[in-house]
């Protein structure tokens, strides 16, 4: 026919009354027990075991101590970083593939989920090999002459925001992904049609029909970097110290599980609160939805 | 469901009843079960112990050795608390294995079972850690940077970055490395304990800005001697000696090395203790342990080991004659006490500039 | 793009016919692969005039759109908007307001945001664009609705606000690709009406894009029916419904009865068992030649006894349909061949059954010749 905007966006099914309760709750029961199962027990078990101690103790410490303090400060910093990277990279990406023709879509997912399908510690230890001072990468720079000194890629930040992005990154290109793919093109057509150039097609329509993607994936890239553990370790060299290093020394060489537990719930609160924050700042971008 | 639970549970009772009756009577081993679980550290370690240890267990008593990793103490004391034990035997590193036992985590050795007359005197009555074998905590470097006569020998060497120039690489924990300072500050080996945190980490501030990567893991350590991305370092002796077997070019310096001693245990409440018991008679049997120093570098204590043990391997061993009076004890007990402290000291001391 | 400068040259000569503000396309030619979806289309829009492209789905409607919107590059000829050419220009450029088939309405503006849209794009002044927006409303007869979202709205409110977003801007053509589509019949005839409405009002210049015949005849100032790529006829509804050009067009412009013949002299021709018919008058060939004969539903009456006509034939009734107000009837005419007529229920009887006989009768002039082929 004669549509230049395609697709229309499907009206919603008016399902009303009780009965589509009922039947709603029944379908979505599974997934709410697997929930609860899953998540809120040991969320709760997690609450539990941090005041077994019948204290406050080890939240006071986990919240005035300035070791801790300071390392959950990076954490959030280094998430923050990497959720900013992942989202850079993975918007064009992103963008390709849901733009994109077969058979390269297909290809473009398949190198976007080939990271999953490592190990982590190979991939961490493959970067190793890749970064180092006397790496692949150095080695090439400088015999090509572009660099005088190996340039300092491991055993630092740059290394740890490496290969945290590299695993993290099909988190962000998925959801941006999902929603891309959504994006009506005739509503493109219609912004240059009403005058818009490019750039503006792209900041008054475009990105903001995709921010629901871009919430939900730097959601996601957040909340994952949060708890990373070995990536860091290894790549950082040691200097960048992440919360789940701590927590995992308090449970693995002492026992400590009041206290690991109280670090861990301060941490689940701060990735709440990340959340719940992002989305109140893109509420009004997004009521739409 | 209370139904269910009530007539398991009784079935559970009459089987355990008949199961028990006969041994009891005819004072014969337990059933045999169809494996046991040993949880080692996995890689390199794994594979040495597979060769030494557990297909010579396999062969012997026709049960499969089936290994899970990494050792984790959280992990032992959750399971030992929901009574929910896994493993049959684990392997334990340093001061875990006091905490480990302080906190009752352990089924008692039985020593009638486990002969340990060849070990050394002061091991001979161990009550609930098993004395696997002896490692050491030792200086390493390039030999392609540290030529023969300007080489590194004492730790005060491997804090004199101008004599001694390039990255160095040492564990990212505060064990060793706060013995290692205090004698690189003048301290005699045996004047270390009890450590003066102070002076240690006063000492360490010396050595911050020289050292480009904390490592983490055991294969790290050589790495990044191999890759150069250090060219001094700290790691276990194994590591090296793997790393030289390879053909890389590093020394271990034995001189002032820390000497710990790595244990296996039988987790409390494991199913098939019994067999646990009979896997750690076999583990201190002197050919399985000279088998597997021939492999890995890592002696046990037993003393006639040595017999089984390559010529040439001697002086990969840390407990070798030539080695063994240059190093000192790392003092478990101190680290028991401290170690908690020292973890967050350490933390602390890593985030300063 | 071999040929294009030649083409492009030879059809230059074209545009000042039309120049001024309007559109005029010329020598358009779009290919898609193998397939031709233009094969060279020459179109002329007077400045003020509603023209419809009427046509079956992939007779090239869609491509002459994308082609005047600036979506698609033609492989040759151009695009002519008030005597400017604007054939590369990017669609931003060109100065056209839009109506699509789904709306295209903006889902995370409100209706005012979206209507201010390409005022904010040609840099209107905030207060400007206030007193625009709301002007723009009033016109479309939405006021009050600016600060609600298009999903708030209904289909029909979503349509006079994409009309409003489209207008907004005064812009120099108005584009509309199928707007009614997706409206339920009442709703589609009422905004048929307020769009011709407003275009006259407002004096736009506007190319209606359609392929429903009944919306055309009510819309447009001219018609331009399309057919695989071409402009089959391009004239004034009345023209298109009464002196189709081919049998293509008298065959989408409606249901008529189209009967082969031949011709046998000036007016005269002989359908298919040996009757002889008597048309409007017009050349369409030598004698011997084929000819199309076209009879829409409604000409034909019933003879009353004595009563004569150019053409007139007894026959009876084979079919009856009942339409409501009107009633059609297919009708085997005793030489041999089958008409349907189309009569009112009260007049021509709601009394005829199948198998009544009767005489039917039309005129010369109610028969219109088309070429055949």
């Amino acid at each position: 026919m004669t549509a230049i905007a395609a697709g229309a966006r499907s009206a919603r099914t008016p399902w009303r009354g009780w009965r589509a309760h009922v039947l709603a709750a029944l379908f979505t029961a599974p997934a709410l027990l697997f929930l609860l199962l899953f998540f809120l027990w040991p969320v709760l078990r997690l609450l539990s075991l941090s005041v077994e101690g019948g204290s406050l103790a080890p939240y006071q410490k986990a919240l005035t101590d300035g070791l801790y303090v300071q390392v959950l400060f990076n954490t959030a910093l280094i998430a923050a970083y990497v959720s900013a990277v992942c989202l850079a990279l993975g918007y064009p990406v992103a963008y390709f593939l849901a733009n994109a023709r077969e058979p390269w879509v297909t290809i473009g997912i398949v190198f976007v989920l080939l990271p999953f399908w490592t190990s982590i510690l190979v991939r961490t230890y493959a970067w190793m090999v890749l970064l180092g001072r006397n790496g692949v990468i150095n080695r090439l720079l400088l015999e090509t002459g572009l660099i005088a000194a190996p340039l300092p890629l491991l055993n630092n930040l740059t290394g740890v925001l490496i290969g945290m992005v590299h695993v993290l990154l099909p988190y962000m290109i998925f959801p941006l992904y999902a929603v891309m793919r959504r994006v009506d093109p005739g509503l493109l057509s219609a912004a240059e049609g009403l005058g818009a150039p490019g750039w503006q097609v792209f900041r008054r329509v475009y990105l903001p029909l995709t921010l629901p993607g871009v919430l939900a994936g730097v959601t996601l890239v957040f909340i994952l970097s949060i708890g990373f553990f070995i990536t860091p370790a290894l790549l950082g060299g040691g200097k960048v110290i992440m919360i789940a290093v701590l927590i995992e020394s308090q449970v693995r060489q002492f026992l400590a599980w009041d206290f690991a537990a109280a670090l861990s719930v301060v941490l689940l609160a701060m990735t709440l609160l990340v959340y719940f924050g992002l989305r109140r700042l893109f509420r009004g971008d997004l009521q739409w939805g | 469901m209370k139904a269910t639970w009530k007539i398991s549970r009784g079935l559970l009772l009459a089987a355990a009843a008949v199961l028990l009756a006969p041994a009891a009577l005819a004072q014969t081993e337990p059933p045999k079960p169809a494996q046991i679980v040993i949880n080692d550290s996995g890689g390199d370690m794994q594979n040495a112990m597979r060769k030494a240890f557990y297909s010579e267990f396999e062969k012997r008593y026709g049960i499969k050795v089936v290994n899970t990793s990494p050792v984790d103490l959280g992990k032992l004391q959750a399971m030992v608390k929901s009574n929910n034990v896994e493993w049959t035997v684990t392997e334990i590193g340093g001061p875990d294995a006091i905490r480990a036992e302080q906190s009752g985590l352990l089924e008692p050795l039985d020593l009638k079972i486990i002969d340990l007359k060849q070990f050394p005197a002061h091991v001979q009555d161990r009550k609930y850690v098993f004395p696997k074998g002896v490692y050491s905590t030792v200086m390493g470097y390039r030999t392609d940077i540290f030529k023969e006569g300007a080489r590194p020998k004492t730790w005060a060497d491997f804090w004199n970055a101008e004599k001694f120039p390039g990255p160095r690489t040492m564990q990212n924990a505060p064990q060793d490395n706060l013995e290692f300072a205090l004698i690189a500050d003048g301290v005699p080996m045996d004047k270390v304990y009890p450590i003066d945190v102070e002076r240690a980490f006063k000492k360490l501030d010396q050595i911050k800005k020289h050292v480009a990567v904390w490592w983490t893991t055991g294969a790290q350590s050589a790495q990044v001697l191999i890759d150069k991305e250090a060219v001094l370092g700290t790691a276990w002796n194994g590591r090296y000696y793997g790393a030289i077997k390879n053909g890389a070019p590093i020394v271990i310096e034995w001189n002032q090395g820390s000497m710990k001693e790595s244990a296996f245990g039988i987790p409390k409440g494991a199913k098939d203790a019994y067999w646990g018991q009979k896997f750690l008679a076999l583990a201190a049997e002197a050919p399985a342990q000279g088998a597997y120093a021939n492999i890995i570098g890592y002696p046990g204590l037993n003393l006639q080991a040595d017999k089984y043990t390559d010529a040439a391997m001697i002086p990969y061993l840390p407990t070798a004659p030539q080695n063994f009076p240059s190093q000192f004890w790392t003092n478990l007990a101190w680290w028991n006490e401290n170690g908690k402290a020292m973890e967050e000291r350490w933390q602390r001391w890593m985030l300063q500039k | 793009m071999g040929a294009a400068p030649s083409t492009r040259d030879s059809t230059h000569s074209a545009a000042p016919e039309t120049s001024g503000p309007g559109l005029a396309v010329t020598g358009v030619v779009r290919r898609f692969g193998a397939v031709v979806a233009l094969g060279g289309v020459d179109l002329a829009v007077r400045r003020g005039e509603l023209l419809t492209l009427l046509g079956p789905s992939g007779s090239g409607k869609t491509t002459l759109l994308k082609v005047i919107a600036g979506f698609e590059i033609p492989d040759q000829g151009s695009v002519f908007l008030g005597g400017q050419d604007v054939t590369f220009a990017a669609p931003a450029k060109r100065d056209i307001g839009m109506v699509f088939q789904n709306y295209a309405l903006f889902p995370h503006m409100t209706i005012a945001q979206n209507i201010a849209f390409p005022l904010e794009m040609r840099k209107v002044s905030k207060a400007a664009i206030r007193e625009r927006v709301d002007n723009a409303l009033k016109q479309v007869d939405l006021p009050g609705y600016g600060e609600r979202l298009p999903k708030q709205l209904s289909g029909g409110q979503q349509q006079r606000a994409a009309l409003a977003r489209a207008i907004v801007f005064g812009p120099s053509l108005l584009l509309l690709d199928e707007p009614f589509g997706a409206l339920d019949r009442k709703l589609r005839e009422q905004m048929q009406l307020e769009v011709r409405r407003l275009q006259q009002k407002l004096g736009l210049t506007a190319v209606f894009v359609t392929h429903d015949q009944e919306e055309a005849l009510i819309m447009s100032d001219r018609i331009a029916v399309m057919e695989q790529g071409r402009i089959a006829q391009l004239g004034t509804p009345q023209d298109i419904y009464h002196h189709p050009a081919n049998r293509f067009v008298a065959g989408f412009m409606g249901e008529s009865n189209l009967m082969q013949a031949r011709l046998t002299g000036p007016g005269t021709a002989s359908v298919e068992g040996g009757a002889s018919l008597r048309f409007a008058a017009g050349a369409v060939g030598p004698a011997g030649s084929a000819v199309g004969l076209l009879l829409r539903l409604e000409r034909p009456r019933a003879l009353k006894d004595g009563e004569a006509a150019a053409n007139a034939f007894a026959g009876s009734v084979v079919e009856v349909i009942y339409l409501g107000e009107t009633v059609k009837y297919r009708i085997r005419l005793d030489p041999g061949f089958e008409i349907v007529v189309r009569w009112p229920y009260r007049e021509s009887g709601g009394s005829l059954k199948v198998g009544d006989r009767l005489r039917v009768g039309w005129d010369a002039a109610d028969m219109q010749p088309v070429a055949w082929t």
